[in-house]
């Protein structure tokens, strides 16, 4: 078993729904389960925002992938618990190379708009005693409160997230993929396909793909209307776009690119597993543990099923890697979220004597 | 006699683990011998139920996934404990038990006691009984000793080549049932569970009374069916 992968632990504090959680004994790839409402998502969206601070769509990121926005204003106070935005919420952990944690508190900013009545300057005032628009404050730090990074994300008007970066390299952490069902995004799977066609890869990526259509001969980058676009061509010689090609098939199109083109990185899957048709779970969960394995990535996958658990458990065992998988179960505490842990162990016994994990 | 205090099925039958007070036990005849005996004790079944682990070298592993289940970590459960044979060595497989519950619940339980920790209670009780070899074939023999049925058993499994010593109750137990009127039986616990034994036999007190203990321990509601 292989232990390089990035986070050994997390701690969330005053973060979404979660007051208090902490997760020891990560492994390569980490399912969670637990209650709905429990905070499982708000794990996901907290690594995100630890590892993607950079990116101003990872704030608003829980609103549109519910078909939402971000209210305006007070549209970050959802990052607290409670709604309490006068508390610091932080995500903290042991990670590969040291410790780190992330800060996020309300700041006061000014801003200062130009004739275009674009921003033309943002100033942070000390507390939240001045200032006129609230934001929020992230900052990064490593072993020793050694600092990495502060950025501040405020919203000049409705539907509209700034931000600045005020000091440090938001490069120092693993990159993150985040991939929930139903929401895909197929600019970016031509993109990570282009970076395979350069780099020849993609015979592998069609052998993943074979576990869905066996008769897949391969993938073409076409152009349609500007757009690139992926068509998968068959063994007859017919050529279909791969958005009508099934929820499964595009999912594991996207998670196979994600994971075959970032290396060390963090990978996201929210309840991915309701895509694919459980005769292929096994298999899917074999393709997950070999790449992240490939590539020294890390996976957090959140799901209901019994079955998508039981399917990793064979899919791990397949490829001989059973003990980079483990189970969390997050359960509803009076002053904090419990987690049960299971290691791969754990989970083959209670599985197998049919007890009850989730 | 009906199953009460548990449901037949699979080799490992844990349906009843939503039961405040858990018996984890062996096995399907296990699990006769005790509906029985908890009927006797006046358990009630919404509140005490029986887990089959499918052998000995199980309880570990079966009672290791039961403390990570939402029914134990939440605080459903109210205690759990083992009832199995001692076979043949009582010392081993007492220290074999304390240590299980030690390690998984830091709690420290003998033979025939229950131990409450944090409200649950825990404990475990190895038949036939206190410093002795044998199992619950024996305990089931225990109760018919004397009787004519039982000791012409006896004078016919001695009139044959010798049997091994670890199957000595079981093969008794065996003939005993063969030649007890009513239908055939193949184990001593569902043997007992029809009344082929003596239920009231004073042999078996030091276990009721065990579960008796175990049932009213930590109680926050009745747990004890009184008798009409």
């Amino acid at each position: 078993m292989s232990t390089n992968y990035f986070f050994k632990s997390l701690n969330f504090e005053n973060y979404r729904g979660i007051k208090k959680l902490s997760i020891e004994n990560l492994r390569r790839v980490n399912l969670i389960g637990g209650n709905n409402g429990v905070g499982k998502t708000s794990i996901l969206d907290g690594i995100f925002l630890m590892l993607a601070r950079g990116n101003p769509l990872v704030i608003s990121r829980p609103f549109m992938v519910r078909q939402s926005k971000l209210p305006f204003p007070n549209g970050f106070d959802y990052i607290f618990h409670d709604f309490k935005s006068d508390k610091i919420a932080k995500i903290s952990g042991a990670a590969q190379g040291g410790d780190y944690s992330l800060s996020i508190e309300s700041a006061a900013v000014n801003i200062q708009f130009n004739a275009q009545n674009t921003v033309a300057s943002v100033n942070e005032f000390s507390g939240m005693s001045g200032g006129n628009n609230k934001g929020i404050k992230l900052t990064v730090a490593t072993n020793n409160n050694a600092l990495i990074d502060i950025i501040e994300y405020f919203q000049p008007a409705e539907d509209n997230i700034g931000f600045t970066l005020r000091q440090g390299n938001v490069a120092q952490t693993p990159a993150a993929a985040y991939v929930s069902s139903g929401v895909l995004n197929p600019a970016e799977d031509a993109q990570r396909y282009s970076i395979l066609m350069k780099e020849r890869r993609t015979e592998r990526l069609y052998d993943y793909l074979r576990l869905l259509y066996s008769d897949l001969k391969n993938i073409q980058l076409l152009q349609e209307g500007g757009v690139p676009v992926l068509y998968v061509e068959f063994s007859d010689g017919s050529m279909v776009q791969t958005a009508l090609l099934g929820g499964g098939f595009q999912m594991m199109l996207s998670i196979s690119l994600l994971m075959m083109t970032i290396k060390n990185g963090v990978f996201l899957f929210d309840e991915i597993d309701n895509t694919i048709h459980y005769a292929l779970l096994k298999d899917f969960w074999a393709l997950v543990s070999r790449l992240a394995d490939e590539t020294n990535g890390q996976v957090f996958a959140v799901t209901h099923s019994r079955e998508c658990v039981a399917s990793a458990i064979e899919g791990f065992k397949s490829v001989s890697r059973l003990p980079d998988l483990a189970y969390f179960r997050l359960e509803e505490g009076l002053e904090q979220t419990n987690c049960i842990a299971y290691d791969s162990s754990d989970l083959v016994d209670a599985m197998s004597a049919d007890w009850e994990i989730r | 006699m009906a199953n009460i205090f548990f449901d037949i099925g699979q080799k490992n039958n844990n349906t009843r683990n939503d039961r405040e007070k858990l018996l984890f036990i062996e096995g399907t005849d296990d699990a006769y011998f005790l509906d029985r005996i908890l009927a006797n004790v006046n358990a009630d079944p919404d509140y005490v139920g029986l887990v089959t682990v499918g052998g000995t070298g199980q309880f570990l592993s079966n009672i290791k996934s039961f403390s990570k289940s939402s029914q134990f970590t939440t605080g459903k459960n109210k205690g759990l404990v083992i009832v199995r044979d001692v076979d043949e060595d009582f010392n081993g497989v007492s220290n074999e038990m304390a240590q299980l519950f030690f390690s998984l619940f830091g709690v420290v339980v003998r033979h025939g006691e229950i131990v409450v920790l944090d409200g649950r209670a825990y404990g475990f009780f190895l038949m036939p009984g206190q410093d002795r070899a044998g199992d619950l074939e024996r305990l089931c023999l225990d109760t018919v000793e004397g009787k004519v049925l039982a000791l012409k058993s006896y004078e016919f499994l001695n009139s044959v080549e010798p049997v091994p010593s670890d199957q000595v109750f079981k093969r008794l137990a065996q003939v005993y049932l063969a030649g007890h009127v009513g239908d055939l039986c193949r184990g001593a616990g569902r043997g007992f569970n029809r009344g082929q034994f003596d239920d009231t036999h004073a042999i078996l007190n030091p276990l009721k009374e065990f579960l008796s203990d175990f049932i009213r321990a930590g109680l926050t509601v009745p747990s004890v069916v009184e008798p009409a």
